[in-house]
C-alpha cells in the first residue's frame, strides 16, 4: 500500500507547493490499490478462460494491471475501472492465445496437471479432459462479444446485472448473449450429446 | 432420435426451461423428444461445469506481489523528461565539439598546432635512441654509425638552425644477438633502394640469426613555422 503512494503516475512531489496535487495522487493511488485485488482476480479469470494456462493467465493479468496503473490517473470515471481492465485483459489474452507456440505448452501443461491430479481415475481425466478441449475449441470459435459475456457469467459471484455493469450493457443484452452463446455451443457439441447418449 | 421439428426447440428448453408451450405439450406424448431433451439437459450442465471450471480458479498470492514489485520498480524519478533529454543532447554536443578539436588531422594540418608540436616532435629525439631489442644489461653488438638509418638531406637549411632542432648525435641502433645479419640485410635493402620482404626474413641457413622482429625506426624531424621564417631571414641576410 506504501509502495503505492505517490508512485502513480502523475503522482510527484514537487515540493511544498504542490501540496495538495501530492494528496491528489496519493489519494489515486490508494484507490487504485484498493481495487488491485479484485481486479488483478478478475483479469486472471479471464484471461485463464481464454489462455486455459494459469502461468500465461498471470502473465496476462500482470500486464493488464500494470496498463491500468499507467492510465488510472487519466480515468475520468473510477467505476469504469473493471470494465475498462477487462477489455484490457480480454485483449491481451487474446493476442497471447494467437501465439503457436504458446498453445502448444498450453496443451503440454494440460496434459502434466491432468497425470498431477491423483484424485481422479484415469477414465475420469480423459473424459473430462476430452470434453474441456472440445468446450475449449469450440468456446474459441464463438464470437466474441458472445464469449466474453459467457466467461464473465460464469464467474462465481458475477450476476447479470454486475456483468452489464463491466460490459456497460443492458442487462437484457447480456442474458440475450449468454444465451445464445450456449445455443451456439450446444449446436457445436451436439456430436458430444449424441456420445453421451451411447454410453 | 427426436422430432425434427422440435430439435432446436430442444436445445432452448434446456438452456432456459418452460419457455416453449407448443414443445411442452409434445414432450408429454413423444418419449424420444423427452429423451433427447435429458440429453441436451445434460450436455448444458457440462457446458455450464466447463465454462465454470475454466474461470473457477483465482490468481495466486504470487501475482499481486509481482504485480506490485514492478509498480514500485517504475517509481524511478521520471519528473522531468524534457531535462533529460536536453542533458542527453549538450552530452553528445560536447562529444562532438572535443572530437572535432582534437582529431588527429587538427594537430597536423592547424599551423598554431604545428607550432606548437614541433619542438615536442624534435625534442624526444636528442633522448630517444632507436633500439630494437634487448634490454641495456646486454647489448652485446652496437653498431651504431654502421647501421643509423640514413637522413635526406635538408636543402637550404643552415647549420644553426638544425643545431637548434636536430640532435647532434646519430640515432644508435642496439642489435640483439643474432640478429646482426638481418640488421644488415635491411639496411642494404633500405640503401639500395629495393626491399624485399621475404629476403630480410629469410635466413640464409638454419640457425645463423633470429627473424629481425623490431621494423626500424626512421627518425624525420619537423620543422616548425617559426624555424622556417627564421631561415627564411637567414637566407635573405
Amino acid at each position: 500500500m506504501q509502495a503505492l503512494e505517490a508512485t502513480l503516475p502523475g503522482s510527484r512531489v514537487q515540493g511544498k507547493s504542490d501540496t495538495s496535487e501530492a494528496t491528489r495522487a496519493a489519494d489515486v493511488a490508494r484507490e487504485f490499490e484498493e481495487q488491485l485485488a479484485d481486479g488483478a482476480s478478475l483479469a486472471f479469470r479471464l484471461a485463464l478462460s481464454v489462455l486455459r494456462n494459469r502461468a500465461d493467465a498471470e502473465d496476462v493479468a500482470q500486464e493488464a494491471l500494470l496498463r491500468a496503473y499507467r492510465g488510472y490517473s487519466k480515468l475520468r470515471e473510477r467505476g469504469a475501472f473493471r470494465g475498462w481492465l477487462c477489455r484490457i485483459a480480454w485483449r491481451l489474452a487474446l493476442d497471447k492465445q494467437r501465439g503457436a507456440r504458446r498453445r502448444e505448452k498450453r496443451e503440454q501443461a494440460e496434459v502434466t496437471e491432468m497425470l498431477d491430479a491423483p484424485q481422479r481415475s484415469v477414465e475420469q481425466i480423459a473424459a473430462t479432459s476430452e470434453f474441456e478441449g472440445h468446450l475449449g475449441r469450440a468456446m474459441d470459435e464463438l464470437p466474441e462479444k458472445l464469449r466474453q459475456a459467457l466467461v464473465l457469467a460464469a464467474i462465481e459471484g458475477y450476476s447479470t446485472r454486475e456483468v452489464a455493469n463491466l460490459l456497460d450493457l443492458p442487462e437484457g443484452t447480456v442474458k440475450s448473449r449468454v444465451h445464445l452463446a450456449r445455443k451456439q455451443l450446444a449446436e457445436k457439441l451436439q456430436w458430444l450429446a449424441k456420445d453421451l447418449k451411447k454410453r | 432420435m427426436a422430432c425434427e421439428r422440435f430439435e432446436k426447440a430442444l436445445i432452448e428448453e434446456a438452456i432456459e426451461p418452460g419457455g416453449n408451450a407448443d414443445l411442452a405439450s409434445h414432450l408429454a406424448n413423444c418419449p424420444d423428444c423427452s429423451e433427447e431433451l435429458a440429453l441436451q439437459r445434460g450436455l448444458q450442465e457440462r457446458i455450464t461445469a466447463g465454462v465454470g471450471a475454466l474461470v473457477a480458479e483465482g490468481p495466486s498470492p504470487v501475482l499481486l506481489a509481482r504485480v506490485r514489485h514492478q509498480i514500485a520498480a517504475e517509481r524511478a524519478p521520471r519528473g522531468f523528461p524534457w531535462l533529460q533529454w536536453a542533458m542527453a543532447g549538450l552530452a553528445i554536443a560536447a562529444c562532438a565539439v572535443l572530437w572535432y578539436a582534437f582529431r588527429p588531422q587538427a594537430q597536423v594540418r592547424t599551423p598554431q598546432a604545428q607550432v606548437v608540436n614541433a619542438p615536442a616532435q624534435i625534442q624526444p629525439s636528442t633522448q630517444q635512441v632507436p633500439v630494437l631489442a634487448a634490454p641495456a644489461a646486454k647489448r652485446p653488438n652496437s653498431v651504431a654509425n654502421h647501421l643509423a638509418v640514413s637522413r635526406p638531406p635538408i636543402n637550404k637549411i643552415p647549420a644553426e638552425a638544425v643545431e637548434k632542432y636536430i640532435p647532434a648525435q646519430t640515432p644508435e641502433v642496439i642489435v640483439p644477438p643474432g640478429q646482426r645479419e638481418a640488421v644488415l640485410r635491411l639496411v642494404n635493402a633500405l640503401q639500395s633502394g629495393r626491399v624485399d620482404a621475404a629476403s630480410l626474413l629469410r635466413p640464409a641457413q638454419t640457425g645463423e640469426f633470429a627473424l629481425l622482429k623490431i621494423a626500424p625506426i626512421e627518425v624525420k624531424p619537423l620543422l616548425s613555422e617559426e624555424s622556417k621564417q627564421d631561415l627564411g631571414k637567414q637566407e635573405n641576410h
